[in-house]
Formats: C-alpha cells, sequence, structure tokens
C-alpha cells in the first residue's frame, strides 16, 4: 500500500503545488501574498457548480469562461486593493487579502447557500487500477496540467517580448519602466495569469475537495507551507515544494499520527524560517535597507 | 486622546441601550444556530424547519391566542453562542430551541444555571450533558443520548451482523472523542475490543492510510464515528479501493446531503443508527417531509425536523403552562409527552433528555430504508 | 477654562463613567459585552507593543492568549492556586514562551516573521485541541471565579472591576512604556534598524524584549478570559481571532495606545451591533478589513487627524 500512499501524496502535492504557483506568480510580480488565492481557487469551482452543472454549460466552455472570469477578478482585486496600498508595507496587504477572503467566504454562502456542493468527476467513477493500486483519474490530470502550464510559462517568459518584460519588472521596476515598460500593464497582466492559474487549480481541485465556503482557508494555509518551501519566488520550487508537502502529510498521517498531521504544513514552515528562510529553492533574500 | 475615548464611551453606550422594546402579547421563542461560517447550512435548515413550525402554529391561532414569534441569533463561536443566550434573555423570550453541537450546548449549560432559564431544548447528543451528574435543571434534549446509539450501533455490528473484526475510525473533535469513549467501554462490556481505530481531523480530504490500517486488519465492519463531508469522502474512497466491508454510520449517513457526497453505489448497503429518514415510509413522516418539499423546494435534513420538533416542544410547554414565568414553563417540559416526527418527547426526570429512540437505517437501492424503530 | 484644568476634567468624567457603570447598565448581555470589550483592549494594547511600535506583526497574539488562558485554569483546577496567583503566573508563562519564540523568529524579515508566527498559532491551537491535559476540543469547564475571603467575583457586574483594576495597571504601564528611553528606541525601529544599531543599540535584545511584554499582556487577558467565561475551548483562540486583533490595532491607530483601545472596543462591539444583519455582517467585515487596511492606514484616529475633517470638527465647536 505504499505505493497507494505515493500515489496520493503526489496527487494532493500537485494540487498544492499549482495554487501554490499562482501565489509565486503574484509575489514576482508585486511582492506580496494574496491570502484570498484559496478562495479564489474556490470560486472557481462554485462557478463550475453553477455552469457546468446548473446551467448544463459544456465542459470545456465553462473552463474557458471561468478562466476569462477569474482573470477579471484578479485584476479587479489588484486594481481595489493592491494599487492603493503600493507604498505601504507589504503585511498591510497581506491583512487586506484575509479581508477579501473573509468577505469572499460569506458572498459564497449568500450566493450559493451554506451546504456542501459535491462536484462529479468529469470522469464518473472511472478508475485507472494498476494491479492492487487505484489511482483517481484527476491525479495524472493535474500533473499533466502542471507540467504544460510549467512549459508554457518558461517558453512565454523566456522567449516573447512581453514575458521578458514581465521578467523585467519583477526583476526592478524602476528600471523596467525606465526602459519604457509599460509597468501598470505588466502587474495586471501577471495578476491575470496568476488568475487563470488560480482557476484551473480550482476547477481540478473541485471534484477531490467538495466546495464549500471554509474551503478556501484550508488551502490557504498549505499553499503558503509551499510557498515559503519555494522561498516565494521559485517556480520549480512551488510544485516540488507542493508534492513534497503531499507526500509527508499523507506519509505522516499514516506512519505517525493523523491528528497532528496538520501541524506537518505548519512545522515545516517554522523549521524552513528558522533554518532557511529563503527557502528551498530561493536565493538570498535581499534585506531592504 | 481623552476626547476620543470619551467619544468611544458616548458611542458604546448610544449602540448599547436597551433599545429591544418589547412587544407586549406575543410569544417569543429564541433559536440559537450557526447562522455564518462553515455551518451556515445548518442555520439554513434550522430556519425552514423552526419556520415552518410557526407557521402551522399561527395559522392554527398562536398559543392561548397569542402569536409566535420566532428570535434568531448567531452562534458561530463559543463565545459567540454565549452572547446568544444572554441576548435572547435580554428579549425575555419565553423559551429557546437550542443548538445541536455538544461543545456549544455545554459552554451555556453552566450560563442557565446560573441565571435560571429560560428553558432550551437542544439537538446536542453528547452523553456527558445527558448524564445524571450533570448539574442541569432548564436544558432539555430533543435528540437521543450518543451513549444509547453508540451502544446500539457496537450492539448492531456485533450481533446482527456478526462481525469479529470491527474498526472504528472517529474524528478528532468532542463528538468523535466522545463516541469513541463509549464505544470502547461498550466492548469492554463485551469482553471485546475494536480490531482497529484510527481517527482523522475535520476538513481531511484524504482517507487512503487509514483504509489501509483497516485493510490490514482485516475489518468486517466499520464505525465512521465522524461528520458528513469527512464520512461521505471516507465511504466514497473505501468503496473506490474496492473493500468490501459494512458500515455503521452515525445519523448523518443517510442523509441526502452525505449520501451525495459519497456518490452513487458507494452508499449501497450502508448502515445508520439515526433519529430521521426522509424517504421513511412511516406515515407521519413522510407526510411531513411532503409538506417541507412543498414549502422549501428541497428534501429536509435533521436540522431541519429538529428545530421543528423543538418548537412544537416548546408550545406545547407554553400552551400547558398558560404563563409566560420561565419556571412554569420548565415544569411543564417536565409533564407533556409529545409526539414528534423524530421521535415521542418524554423528558426523564434526572437528565432532561427527551428521546429514547433510534432507527436502524440501511440504503437499499439508492434510498435509506427503515429496518427498525428501537425504544428505549 | 485651561486646557489643563479641562484635561482634568475630562479625567475626572471618564473615571467616574468607568466606575459607576455596572451600576447604570442592568443587561447581563451588555455587562458581558463590556467585559468582553476589556479583555480585548489588553490583547491589543499588547500587540502594540510589538506590532505598533516595531512593524512586526505578531499573528500569534491570540495564540498567546489561549496559553495564558489554559495555563490559569489549569493552575486554578489542577493546583488550585486562587485566582490572583494564577492571574501574574499566566502572564509571565504566556511572556516566557513569547521571548522563546522571539529569539530565532524575530531575526526574520518582517513578512517572514508573520507567517512563522501563523504557523506557530496554528501549532499551537493545535496543541489545546489535542491534548489531554488541555481537555481536547471539549475544552477546559469548570474553572473557579475568583473570590476574596467569603466573596466571590460570579457576576459580570463584580468582575468587571477585576478586569477594570488590570486595565488600569497596564495601560499605566503601556505609556510609561511608551514615553521611556525604551519605547522611543522601539519606535524607531520602524524608521530604521540599522541607524539604531549604528548607534549601538542591541535591536535583537530590545525587539525581544517587547515581544515578551506583548505577550504578557495577552497571557494576562486569557486569565481574565478564563476565569470570566469559566469555560475555555480551542476554537477561541484561531487565526481568525488573531486577524481581528490585529484589524482592532490597525482600526484605531498601530503604534498608539489610544488607537488600540478604541479598536478594540469598536470591533468587539460592532460584530454584535450588526448581529441583525446576521449573514451579512461577515461580509461586511470583511470589506471593512480591506477599507480600514487600504484606504485608512492611519486608522480612525488618523481620520480625525486629516485636513478636512480637522476643518468639520473645528467648525463644530468641538476644538
Amino acid at each position: 500500500m505504499v505505493i497507494q500512499l505515493l500515489v496520493n501524496g503526489l496527487g494532493m502535492g500537485c494540487i498544492y503545488g499549482l495554487v501554490a504557483l499562482g501565489l509565486v506568480f503574484i509575489w514576482k510580480g508585486v511582492r506580496i501574498v494574496n491570502f484570498a488565492q484559496g478562495d479564489f481557487a474556490i470560486l472557481a469551482g462554485y462557478l463550475l457548480a453553477s455552469f457546468y452543472i446548473e446551467w448544463q454549460i459544456p465542459y470545456v466552455i465553462s473552463i474557458f469562461i471561468i478562466c476569462i472570469i477569474l482573470a477579471l477578478v484578479s485584476v479587479i482585486f489588484e486594481r481595489l486593493v493592491y494599487r492603493p496600498l503600493k507604498n505601504v508595507s507589504s503585511v498591510t496587504i497581506a491583512v487586506c487579502t484575509v479581508g477579501v477572503s473573509i468577505f469572499l467566504q460569506n458572498i459564497f454562502q449568500i450566493i450559493w447557500g451554506g451546504m456542501f456542493i459535491p462536484i462529479p468527476s468529469i470522469f464518473g467513477s472511472y478508475l485507472i487500477m494498476v494491479g492492487d493500486i487505484v489511482i483517481r483519474p484527476e491525479y495524472p490530470l493535474i500533473i499533466v496540467v502542471t507540467l504544460f502550464v510549467i512549459i508554457f510559462q518558461q517558453y512565454f517568459l523566456y522567449n516573447t517580448v512581453q514575458g521578458k518584460a514581465m521578467r523585467a519588472v519583477e526583476a526592478d521596476r524602476d528600471v523596467a519602466s525606465l526602459m519604457g515598460i509599460d509597468t501598470a500593464k505588466v502587474v495586471s497582466t501577471t495578476f491575470a495569469y496568476s488568475g487563470v492559474l488560480t482557476a484551473l487549480a480550482g476547477i481540478m481541485l473541485a471534484p477531490i475537495f467538495f466546495l464549500s465556503t471554509a474551503s478556501g482557508s484550508l488551502i490557504r494555509l498549505k499553499a503558503l507551507a509551499v510557498l515559503v518551501m519555494a522561498g516565494f519566488a521559485s517556480v520549480p520550487g512551488a510544485v516540488v515544494g507542493g508534492i513534497i508537502l503531499g507526500l509527508s502529510e499523507v506519509f505522516g498521517a499514516s506512519y505517525i499520527s493523523s491528528e497532528y498531521k496538520e501541524a506537518i504544513s505548519f512545522g515545516i514552515i517554522i523549521i524552513i524560517l528558522l533554518f532557511r528562510p529563503s527557502g528551498l529553492f530561493g536565493s538570498t533574500v535581499k534585506k531592504k535597507v | 486622546m481623552k476626547r476620543s475615548i470619551l467619544f468611544t464611551m458616548i458611542l458604546v453606550f448610544v449602540f448599547g441601550l436597551p433599545i429591544n422594546c418589547i412587544a407586549g402579547e406575543e410569544i417569543r421563542i429564541g433559536v440559537m444556530t450557526t447562522l455564518t461560517g462553515e455551518a451556515a447550512y445548518i442555520g439554513e435548515y434550522a430556519q425552514d424547519g423552526a419556520n415552518m413550525a410557526v407557521k402551522e402554529i399561527n395559522d392554527n391561532g398562536g398559543i392561548n391566542g397569542s402569536l409566535v414569534k420566532l428570535y434568531y441569533e448567531d452562534e458561530t463561536t463559543t463565545t459567540a453562542s454565549i452572547n446568544a443566550y444572554r441576548k435572547l434573555r435580554e428579549r425575555k423570550v419565553h423559551a429557546i430551541v437550542g443548538s445541536i453541537y455538544s461543545v456549544k450546548v455545554a459552554a451555556v449549560l453552566p450560563e442557565v444555571q446560573k441565571f435560571g432559564g429560560p428553558p432550551i431544548v437542544v439537538g446536542a447528543t453528547s452523553p456527558k450533558i445527558w448524564s445524571k451528574e450533570t448539574e442541569n435543571d432548564w436544558v432539555f434534549g430533543d435528540r437521543a443520548s450518543d451513549e444509547l446509539v453508540t451502544k446500539l450501533a457496537v450492539k448492531f455490528a456485533v450481533e446482527e451482523l456478526n462481525a469479529d473484526k470491527v474498526g472504528i475510525i472517529y474524528i478528532n473533535d468532542d463528538f468523535g472523542r466522545d463516541g469513541l469513549e463509549a464505544m470502547k467501554a461498550l466492548f469492554e462490556t463485551r469482553n471485546m475490543e475494536p480490531a482497529a481505530i484510527t481517527s482523522c481531523v475535520e476538513g481531511d480530504k484524504d482517507f487512503t492510510a487509514q483504509i489501509r490500517l483497516f485493510k490490514q486488519v482485516g475489518c468486517e465492519v466499520i464505525i465512521p464515528w465522524v461528520h458528513p463531508l469527512e464520512g461521505g469522502l471516507f465511504v466514497r474512497q473505501l468503496h473506490q479501493l474496492g473493500m468490501d466491508v459494512d458500515i455503521v454510520g452515525p445519523s448523518h449517513f443517510v442523509s441526502v446531503q452525505t449520501m451525495e457526497i459519497m456518490g452513487k453505489d458507494a452508499d449501497e448497503g450502508l448502515y445508520s443508527v439515526t433519529d430521521f429518514v426522509a424517504s421513511s415510509e412511516e406515515p407521519k413522516v413522510a407526510e411531513w417531509v411532503a409538506e417541507y418539499i412543498k414549502l422549501y423546494d428541497r428534501e429536509p435534513a435533521l436540522f431541519s425536523v429538529f428545530a421543528y420538533d423543538a418548537v412544537n416542544i416548546l408550545a406545547a410547554a407554553i400552551e400547558k403552562a398558560g404563563t409566560a414565568d420561565p419556571e412554569d414553563i420548565r415544569d411543564a417540559l417536565l409533564e407533556i409527552e409529545v409526539e414528534g416526527i423524530i421521535g415521542t418527547f418524554k423528558a426523564n426526570p434526572e437528565t432532561l433528555n427527551g428521546l429514547h429512540q433510534v432507527r436502524i437505517a440501511q440504503i437499499q437501492n439508492g434510498k435509506p430504508v427503515v429496518l427498525q424503530t428501537i425504544k428505549e | 477654562m485651561l486646557n489643563s484644568e479641562r484635561n482634568r476634567v475630562l479625567t475626572i468624567i471618564i473615571a467616574v463613567i468607568l466606575i459607576i457603570i455596572p451600576l447604570l447598565i442592568k443587561s447581563n448581555y451588555y455587562i458581558r459585552l463590556i467585559n468582553l470589550c476589556g479583555i480585548y483592549l489588553l490583547l491589543t494594547v499588547g500587540l502594540n507593543i510589538i506590532t505598533g511600535y516595531t512593524g512586526n506583526p505578531n499573528m500569534a497574539q491570540t495564540a498567546f492568549w489561549g496559553i495564558g488562558a489554559y495555563a490559569s485554569g489549569l493552575l486554578s483546577i489542577k493546583l488550585g492556586l486562587p485566582f490572583w496567583l494564577s492571574l501574574p503566573l499566566s502572564g509571565l508563562v504566556a511572556a516566557m514562551i513569547g521571548v522563546l519564540v522571539g529569539i530565532p523568529t524575530l531575526k526574520l524579515k518582517v513578512f517572514h516573521f508573520a507567517i512563522g508566527t501563523i504557523a506557530f498559532g496554528q501549532i499551537i491551537q493545535l496543541f489545546f485541541k489535542n491534548l489531554e491535559i488541555t481537555g481536547g476540543p471539549a475544552g477546559l469547564k469548570s474553572i473557579p471565579t475568583p473570590k476574596i475571603g467569603n466573596y466571590v467575583f460570579d457576576s459580570d457586574f463584580s468582575y468587571y472591576y477585576i478586569i477594570l483594576f488590570v486595565i488600569f495597571i497596564l495601560i499605566s504601564l503601556a505609556y510609561r512604556l511608551e514615553h521611556s528611553k525604551y519605547g522611543r528606541a522601539l519606535k524607531a525601529i520602524k524608521e530604521s534598524e540599522l541607524a539604531l544599531q549604528m548607534l549601538g543599540i542591541n535591536v535583537s535584545y530590545i525587539k525581544v524584549l517587547a515581544f515578551g511584554v506583548s505577550t504578557f499582556y495577552a497571557g494576562i487577558a486569557g486569565s481574565l478570559y478564563a476565569h470570566l467565561f469559566t469555560y475555555i475551548s480551542p476554537d477561541t483562540f484561531s487565526f481568525f481571532e488573531a486577524v481581528k486583533v490585529l484589524t482592532m490595532l490597525y482600526i484605531g491607530q498601530a503604534g498608539s495606545i489610544s488607537g488600540a483601545i478604541i479598536g478594540s472596543i469598536v470591533l468587539t462591539i460592532l460584530p454584535e451591533a450588526l448581529r441583525f444583519s446576521k449573514v451579512y455582517y461577515m461580509a461586511i467585515y470583511g470589506i471593512g478589513i480591506v477599507i480600514i487596511f487600504a484606504y485608512l492606514p492611519n486608522g480612525l484616529i488618523g481620520l480625525t487627524r486629516h485636513p478636512k475633517i480637522r476643518k468639520y470638527i473645528k467648525n463644530l465647536g468641538l476644538r
């Protein structure tokens, strides 16, 4: 059964990784942590419930629309919450995002009601069987999608003008604007992209996690742990960190104790912060003097 | 700075002055439930049930000629539930429909003892609340204590299902732990031991580790003492992993919501020791469910039926007492016997719990069917 | 009227009102609310000492609140200590743990410190929920009420005076701290840690000390809470509450004691006052947080210093 645990841990890990990727991008773009990221993912899930299940819009079209909506939501979020605060401490902004999270969770309740909404898997009850091992088809799908995302990202960031502009802004905003880059537009694009990433994560999460208004809080803390592991700014770090977390949770629950499973994520955060604050993959964090 | 403090104090007093004028001739019943937060769906269902009961009462002329009005207060956290109780007491409600959360009831209990009422009917089931040692003169119960429920669950697993190896998975909160303690004690009295015990926490999505343990030990029956979301996912994954075991679950395992999470087929053959089965064929229940669906366009949950019965029990007591005096109403609650949808309410004079029956249901062809009704 | 005279009169008015509040209020609900204000006030004023002055956001303040509450409860239940002993002791316990936590974490950048304290807070809450000794998820009950001789403080009305007394002492302490050399150094940390270090001040030392003081306040608040409610459960000491206390600090004004006082009172009363809107009040609360932090960086007090508003107040003749 160890292999079964491995498969599940990997799967869960990829989910955490994908949400953390969205966080990493926002961090790379504007150096803030969005505590409402988990709720954005859940929003995508709720929208899926409405579009795909209630209104019977075909799956692929639903995904497309949801990605656009989430991109828009991210940009609105940037304009309303991030822009006025650009020059204030990142902590203040982070607390604001907690406020957004609370707001969203209650909006979910008002619109979709307080009950859990189960989303049927697009695979029906089909399961991949390899000998004794059962694999939910969602997991390989997540892995494939994540790979695609990474490949696409690498190409975009390194081989296109817009991508290079994004990297320039992330490296040094002032120099970038001096070079004629419209930093405001780039920041908005970064947020929009993060929104799309989160939408994908949420859509794939939904059949596994089962939507409820408070699910965002659960995801948020896990994604935060991964973010810390990734040193905040490392794209491969987000994915690898996610997998590490997923595996340690599943194996920890099995061999140590399931009550303290949550403590694993937090324990990881603390240990990394104490001994390697730049994360497992990050470069040295420059201190602002 | 002192100015600002003074200003704030004035603001506080303006907000704080008891501006709740008490309307004269109405019967006020308070309802404490979770209106916000993760468990908000419980509040939604409770409102449906309570409103339905009040509408029926008022359509029939109210109680002793006065109309009933409900006052809802949110009890999302334990601190908030104590505040809710105090606020309702301020409003001079005649009686309260209380929480189904044992932790919140345990918090409010000493308060009600201290202040002397008003009487509350709760849906909490922790054996700690309904023990004879608990000092309690005001809080009545309308659901069978977990002591009875776990006893019957274990009995069913061992006697009717003839299991030698019983596995238990419990959720790590007061509900799960109390259940586990009660079950362990029951096994001891039979000179047996559960074959495997494991736990989960709220929010868990993956139960592979726990299922692995049960498989290793070779359990024939599993008793999952968990909440709807975790329970649903657990059963679903159990089914996906192809384990052929019997499941004896707590009351919500036959609710529409949990079954939806389990998914089709996963729930087939599952047993539950429950208070309420929406698809029951008992005439009284079926009639009520049909009425509820007509009103609210969805199937009722346990929380709705509890709120409905609780309002009716309180109404009966208020009618009998004939006065607004909390002690009189409480005394009436000790005397009356009310036929509710969940069962017959007749308060035990020592514990104040009025419900002493459960139903054992099994899901057959996707619908829960009542196998037996057991009264103590 | 001279300013100093006016000040004295105001102080006397406030003091008198504070003393007779329990006589003015008849409702158990409202006096309980006021007592809660007092407890949150202590938490927020404590938080101000580390977060308000130095800018290091302590997201574990409510965890220390819990540590104080459980410590006090357990000291009274298991060791039979009277409230008057367990109160200061639990403050000390919280302070000691605070110092231990502060030493490694305050070396981190502000942001990492925040996340570290979040993680710490969550782990502590997990311990509360799972350890045998803390009663597990059901919490601790039958915590004894304070008494002097034969007089028992078992009603909110009498307990009020205990809270008032403790607040009086701890706020005076906070003021002393703010105006001392130590306080000034703390406040300067926000501006430039480097400059302070160059001046030869051991910044790490004073930061950790500040953290210890701040958690001391939290521990005291915890003890007061435990013996008032006589029943504590882990769900009270959550991340959500930590955010609430932080918001209280920022609504008022981070870095000012009166800001902390006002913020804590407003945010304790507001959710209760908004009870009527039930489902919607939480959504409003969420937006409120955004507005406070995004658009009112100096809190409500900062708002009153805004030129346009100053003119308005002047015209009302209040100046």
